[in-house]
């Protein structure tokens, strides 16, 4: 399925909810929020290829 | 309309679908529900800690970043029942192509709810951005220069528009990761110093600081922001990879993510010591007479005879010309 990681499109198979993603994106489930279908998501939300999923670290020095 | 799933996680309060999982709290929870706890944790951190009196003027450290735009809000909120009075100020440091966004970001917020807002540069407070300072020092130290030249001038400029305190944004992340690196550093002194309301001499020429969101997640921080409007520029400060900060954060989020809580189990327990430490400061600041005094350099407040700017700019020279305040 095809995704968004901080605003590029990236591809990921086989994934079936939002803590599945980020695990296969390799990225920490305490530095990133998502939104799938333009809604905030839990790690439990289910995903399919046919959601809108877009990954956001939020957490970076500044 | 979107689209939710059936099966999707529920919210651990009412059984809607949940936005977000809190896994330091083992639970899930609605936008609804979890923005009523994300405010409801400011306000009780304000309180307990008594960081805000009737007719306070505060000073509001606003970078435009997330952390500094939420509290802003959640002070502007707290201003509804408890009348204090709120400026905001933004520290331009010079950091090109990162703080040109944020700075947008601070004006928006600030006209939104209507604050007065000061911007001031660290060109026109010492005669040089924090971009031309680190090409002359090198960058090994950027976190350290600009932490302390924006503390500096945060303090100057609260202090002059007669702030009663000075707000500062800094989350729970934030503070389990100062509280690390006084360990590793070994700096007892310096952590006695730290906490919700930071200081153990008073004096005027300090203005008082409070962090409303003490205890507060980062992340939970910027969820709070995306949820509720409030603008986020998601820009990196370029100086931030060479901050041990950024080791000590990394290291955090990772024992984080493998057992939930600990970043708050490190605040909570910080607190717990903290009246020991400060009881041992006070001592020791006692035993040596030391008071708050003014920089022999600079006329600034501080406890020692040179301040930690002087001292840095004194420490580490340009290559080429003096730099002077």
């Amino acid at each position: 399925m095809e995704i968004t990681v901080d605003g590029r499109k990236t591809k990921v198979a086989g994934a079936s909810d939002v803590a599945d993603l980020l695990v296969k994106l390799k990225l920490n489930s305490e530095e990133t929020l998502v939104k799938v279908n333009g809604r905030l998501a839990p790690n439990g939300a289910k995903i399919s290829p046919m959601d809108d999923v877009k990954v956001m670290r939020v957490i970076f020095g500044g | 309309m979107a689209k939710i799933h059936a099966d999707s996680s529920r919210c651990t309060k009412c059984g809607k679908p949940a936005a977000i999982s809190l896994r330091y709290a083992n639970s899930e929870l609605c936008q609804s529900h979890f923005t009523k706890m994300f405010e409801a944790r400011v306000k009780r951190t304000v309180r307990v800690h008594r960081m805000l009196r009737k007719g306070d003027r505060v000073a509001v450290g606003l970078s435009g970043g997330k952390d500094s735009c939420v509290m802003l809000h959640m002070l502007y909120e707290i201003s509804k029942s408890l009348p204090i009075e709120l400026f905001a100020i933004t520290i331009d440091e010079g950091i090109k192509g990162y703080r040109n966004h944020t700075l947008e970001v601070a004006k928006y917020e600030c006209k939104k709810l209507g604050v007065p807002l000061k911007i001031v540069n660290f060109h026109d407070e010492f005669g040089q951005t924090l971009d031309a300072l680190l090409k002359e020092r090198g960058t090994s130290l950027s976190c350290s220069f600009c932490g302390v030249m924006r503390r500096y001038a945060l303090n100057k400029l609260a202090r002059e528009g007669g702030a009663d305190k000075i707000a500062i944004g800094h989350n729970s992340d934030d503070i389990a990761q100062t509280v690390f690196m006084n360990f590793m550093r070994n700096e007892p002194e310096r952590l006695g110093r730290f906490g919700p309301k930071a200081g153990v001499v008073d004096d005027e020429a300090f203005v008082k600081r409070i962090k409303p969101l003490f205890l507060t997640p980062e992340r939970d921080v910027a969820a709070y922001a995306m949820m509720n409007g409030i603008e986020i520029d998601f820009m990196e400060c370029p100086y931030a990879r060479h901050a041990f900060r950024q080791y000590v954060r990394e290291m955090l989020n990772k024992a984080e993510e493998k057992y939930p809580g600990t970043k708050l189990r490190i605040v909570k327990a910080f607190m717990e010591q903290q009246n020991l430490m400060r009881d041992g400061v006070r001592a020791r600041n006692s035993a040596k007479d030391r008071k708050i005094g003014k920089c022999v350099s600079c006329g600034e407040p501080s406890s020692r005879e040179i301040c930690s700017l002087c001292m840095l700019l004194e420490r580490y020279p340009a290559k080429k010309e003096e730099y002077a305040i």
